[in-house]
């Protein structure tokens, strides 16, 4: 009985294992939480909207610092990768979200492309109609600095401009459970971080 | 009671399980089943056609248990042979899960995408349904081993298919190639602008 029992805990161990939902990278190494994330700088085609929403003194490229919020929520995502398709309706429903808190002003969701050219994110900004700005990294130079990860991959990024410091408050690799969860997990993060 | 007892602890893991096993289904192949390829020599073959030429006339082998052939598509449609080196290795098994969000792309260029790699077809097959299927053709070009790579001029020496890409219009005329440097993945913007191009 107890060698049945302990089969099937196992067995459901496997399982979550395989539902993570992750195109993984053997080389990441994501940075760590607490840690500086560098002031990235983002290239691509972004729209007026956009550029205004994220406070942008011009066209993209623009460092990660110029982002005017408190808190930005960076998913590294790929045209390419399943379980970033998958993601996108609900990234778009996470966006909503920070918009329906009144939240719009000190949250930012931004998407970079990793390994996407700009008519790559073209591509799955059309598809799902993504509401939120994103960028391309068609040669992986954010993904060098910002570990190699996998996709999708969530870094939520506590800003400080006063400090010139942008520090990692929480990461995530795979899908959210939800946008409402990883939402408030996020806030708590950067609140706890302070 | 016991016995009882335990049927019911089966359901519940059953219940419990099946949502992660579904969803592991239909995600991409986790990385412990990808062969780690490392770096390779970026082009080792070299090319016995250019754009002009007609393409060499294939019929291969597919996964779906029939054949495809160039002359099915002549006078018809446009053709993208999408040719990626191995099986179960990090960047194919991450390109043509992109090409399943263009499908409307390859439609409104009247262009059938035709997957092939130099596996045979049960291995391609075992593939493609570990990525959770694709709406294209794919095709085995295993035997006579690359018979079409060679054609093409993009066996490499080891036997595998160059990543590569041609673009074969509605004459057959080779109007598009992209031999692409092994270890990463073709912008799929050009390929799409020559698509459209030809219309």
């Amino acid at each position: 009985m107890r060698a049945v029992l302990l089969f099937l805990f196992s067995l459901m161990l496997t399982g979550n294992a395989l539902a993570m939902e992750a195109s993984d990278n053997a080389a990441s190494h994501p940075l760590p939480v607490g840690s500086s994330m560098p002031d990235l700088l983002l290239r691509g085609e972004l729209s007026a909207e956009h550029r205004t929403h994220l406070g942008f003194a011009g066209p993209a490229p623009r460092h990660l610092s110029e982002i005017s919020a408190k808190t930005v929520i960076l998913v590294a995502f790929s045209m390419y990768c399943p379980h970033c398709q998958r993601e996108a309706p609900v990234l778009n429903e996470l966006n909503a979200l920070i918009q329906s808190r009144g939240l719009a002003d000190e949250v930012k969701l931004i998407g970079v492309g990793i390994g996407n050219s700009d008519f790559e994110v073209q591509v799955f900004r059309d598809k799902y109609a993504t509401t939120f700005p994103l960028f391309s990294d068609p040669d992986f130079t954010i993904n060098k600095e910002i570990g190699e990860v996998g996709t999708p991959f969530f870094y939520v990024l506590a800003m400080n401009p006063e400090k010139k410091e942008i520090r990692v408050a929480k990461t995530l690799l795979g899908r959210m459970d939800t946008a409402e969860t990883f939402l408030k997990e996020a806030l708590h993060a950067c609140e706890k971080g302070k | 009671m016991t016995r009882h007892l335990l049927a019911h602890l089966i359901l519940a893991v059953a219940l419990a399980l099946a949502p992660s096993l579904a969803l592991a289904q239909e995600a991409g192949i986790p990385s412990e089943r990808i062969f780690e390829t490392g770096q390779l020599k970026p082009i080792d073959s070299a090319l016995k056609v250019k754009i002009g030429d007609p393409a060499p006339d294939f019929s291969l082998p597919t996964t779906d248990g029939g054949r495809v052939a160039l002359a099915d598509f002549l006078g018809k449609q446009n053709v993208v042979l999408s040719f990626v080196p191995a099986a179960w290795t990090p960047v194919c098994s991450g390109q043509w899960p992109g090409y399943n969000i263009v499908q409307d792309m390859f439609t409104q260029a009247q262009t059938a995408l035709i997957g092939v790699s130099v596996d045979n077809v049960p291995t391609l097959h075992a593939w493609v349904q570990e990525m959770g299927g694709v709406w294209f053709t794919v095709a085995s070009d295993f035997f006579p081993h690359g018979k079409l790579a060679d054609a093409l001029g993009i066996l490499r020496s080891t036997g595998e298919a160059e990543r590569s890409l041609f673009l074969i219009d509605k004459q057959g005329i080779i109007r598009y190639i992209d031999v692409h440097d092994i270890n990463s993945r073709p912008d799929l913007g050009p390929l799409i602008k020559a698509m459209q191009a030809l219309k």
